[in-house]
């Protein structure tokens, strides 16, 4: 019986060409999104951006400009106008903050004498304070190199400038950064099952209701439990479709992300794969179950696509709050959701190491499916579900 | 046959069903009228088993409804009030999709949805998808649903409702076949005309309860009035005419 009413609802849903079309886009996107970002912040990341300043009196502090060329940080003059100039057939921005050594520069430092240099730049604009930092680092470096040799001609140890030393670590290094985003990578691998099947799941309850046939089809000889189990395989499956699609297409854009110009090194192979896909399955129906619950209880079809968009952020949201502050507990393994970003966070990162947990975590999920199927039947039984009352 | 005996239903403070009972019978076609509100879709739906009624029982073929819906309503075909049907399927795959969860599959399913169409004469829609269909094929199409199973019972509730003469028509033969063939078939309707023409008998309901059993002709001798729209208003505007 749940086969002839799961034959119907497939052919009925695979019919249905804009829920197909968003199962096939909620998939595709989640992937290539993914890989957009992770490619520009690699991107970003890596290369200390070349910065074009105008540099007057070069000929006074020619070791001041080979350091600021060390450090990336080049003369050019102010182009005639906005900020673009052309440089061997490149466009490259100017930063139009000027850096000005006197006329006696050189002369003063010789004879010991505070020498002057003008940095001008716009404050108000928020990228100009790290640019001027760059530059002063680099004009504050040479002058302690300097007064260093100078104390040491004079017999003082350059220690007596330092009563304090400060050491600092920057802990966000690129792969640290990187190893959040692909933690990320797993949020959106489940947020592809749920919206492949979002659609499908109000068709077939609100929408069935609103088109007057739900209440002839539970007049048949059939029991709620028959007819909620194939409305809850039926958009399961394109769950199920969508996050195969999401895997498999992931799988395929993860070579072309940079990766390893961060020296990091991420092998999505068939193994990784296959289990992410294998933890989906159970929770493609939870979440076809969710849905049903959430757009049965909804008044109409309208109602249940705005409960819905509301219901799509819990498994956005919190997921992607445990990503980022990385809360640990081993409950989690055992939250629908919660335990498939666990296991596909702990997978990516290569620190997974319980199976039991995953298996666990699978069985649980599925019960859960069972569990709000059931529910689900059971308030069918209830006029005001029925009917949208 | 379809019977219900002393029907108590209430929504919160509201009683819906109060200690009603009626019965149809087989061969004939039975009528039931009453004003909105009356308690007729409500009745229907507790003997389809759909809903719990606090007391009473209803009966299809003396099985329990109550007790066991599914095998309950295999016996009855049913045309509902407000129908829709599954626009990305094509007439065809929709009755069948009735057919299946009546239990029929195979040959049988074959056999059984080459005659209803040729019954019903819709050959030339079966094989299109429903979308589009006017009012009078989306009626055949629903009926045929309602009988590809060949249910002894059949029941309809407001039926010819927005359907124009033509259909109309075709309806009236359906049912007038089927009970010369000795099916019982009750149908609730607030057209007067089409119930005189049709029914055997008339079951007037009104405040949860019957107001009135009898043939169309009796309902109108025992008010005094020359058409039953005037026995009608009669019967269900005083309490003297319930009780007589």
């Amino acid at each position: 019986m749940i086969w002839a009413l799961f034959k119907k609802e497939f052919r009925d849903s695979v019919r249905d060409k804009r829920a197909v079309f968003a199962a096939l886009a909620g998939a595709i996107f989640s992937p290539l999104f993914f890989a957009g970002m992770m490619t520009f912040m690699l991107e970003k990341t890596r290369s200390v951006d070349e910065l074009y300043v105008e540099i007057k009196g070069q000929e006074q502090a020619p070791h001041i400009v080979a350091l600021l060329e060390q450090a990336k940080v080049f003369h050019h003059a102010l182009p005639q106008e906005g900020k673009t100039f052309e440089l061997e057939g490149e466009k490259k921005e100017h930063s139009k903050i000027e850096l000005e050594f006197a006329d006696d520069f050189a002369e003063r430092l010789q004879l010991g004498k505070v020498a002057e240099v003008k940095l001008t730049a716009d404050h108000s604009l928020k990228e100009n304070s790290d640019r001027v930092r760059r530059i002063k680092r680099v004009i504050e470096g040479y002058q302690s190199q300097l007064v260093s040799m100078k104390l040491m001609a004079r017999g003082v140890s350059p220690a007596v400038l330092n009563a304090i030393h400060i050491e600092e670590k920057d802990t966000s290094s690129p792969s640290s950064k990187s190893a959040l985003i692909l933690g990320m990578l797993g949020v959106m691998i489940l947020v592809a099952v749920f919206v492949s099947s979002t659609n499908v799941a109000i068709d077939c309850s609100a929408g069935e209701r609103e088109r007057n046939s739900l209440e002839l089809l539970i007049m048949q000889p059939v029991t709620t439990w028959q007819v909620v189990a194939a409305k809850t395989l039926n958009s399961g499956l394109f769950g199920v479709a969508g996050g195969t699609l999401s895997v498999v297409l992931t799988a395929a854009v993860i070579p072309f992300i940079p990766l390893h110009k961060v020296g990091m090194a991420f092998n999505f192979d068939l193994q990784l794969a296959f289990t992410i896909w294998a933890l989906l399955l159970p929770l493609a129906f939870f979440a076809a179950a969710f849905q049903l619950l959430t757009a049965f209880h909804a008044k109409s079809f309208k109602e249940a696509q705005s409960y819905i968009q509301y219901t799509i952020i819990i498994p956005v949201v919190v997921p992607m709050a445990l990503e980022f502050s990385n809360y640990k507990n081993e409950f989690l393994n055992y939250v629908p959701i919660l335990a498939q970003q666990q296991a596909i966070s702990q997978m990516i990162r290569g620190e997974f190491n319980s199976y039991g947990a995953l298996l666990g975590g699978s069985i649980i999920t599925a019960l859960s499916a069972v569990l709000i199927a059931k529910w689900i039947a059971k308030s069918l039984k209830s006029e005001k579900v029925v009917l949208g009352l | 046959m379809l019977e219900v005996k002393n029907l108590v239903k209430h929504f919160g403070d509201v009683k819906a069903l109060d200690d009603l009972s009626f019965a149809a019978e087989d061969g004939q076609i039975t009528g039931i009228l009453g004003p909105n509100g009356a308690g007729k879709t409500t009745a229907l739906r507790v003997l389809y088993g759909l809903l719990k009624a606090e007391e009473g029982k209803g009966f299809i073929d003396s099985v329990d409804s109550q007790i066991d819906p599914q095998g309950a309503r295999k016996k009855i075909g049913i045309f509902p009030d407000k129908f829709g049907l599954y626009e990305r399927l094509t007439a065809r795959e929709q009755i069948a999709y009735f057919a299946e969860l009546h239990g029929l599959q195979g040959d049988a399913l074959k056999t059984a949805l080459d005659r209803v169409i040729k019954d019903l004469d819709i050959g030339d829609i079966a094989d299109r998808k429903c979308a589009g269909f006017s009012q009078g094929q989306r009626m055949k199409v629903i009926l045929a649903q309602a009988l590809v199973h060949q249910p002894q019972n059949l029941i309809l509730d407001e039926p010819t409702r927005g359907l124009d003469v033509m259909s109309t028509r075709i309806l009236r033969d359906v049912l007038l076949d089927l009970k010369s063939q000795g099916k019982c078939i009750l149908f609730s309707s607030h057209v007067m005309q089409e119930v005189a023409a049709l029914c055997d008998r008339v079951i007037v309901v009104a405040n949860g309860q019957v107001a009135a059993i009898g043939t169309p002709q009796e309902l109108c001798d025992r008010t005094g009035k020359a058409t039953l729209e005037e026995a009608f208003v009669t019967l269900i505007g005083s309490d003297e005419g319930i009780a007589a």
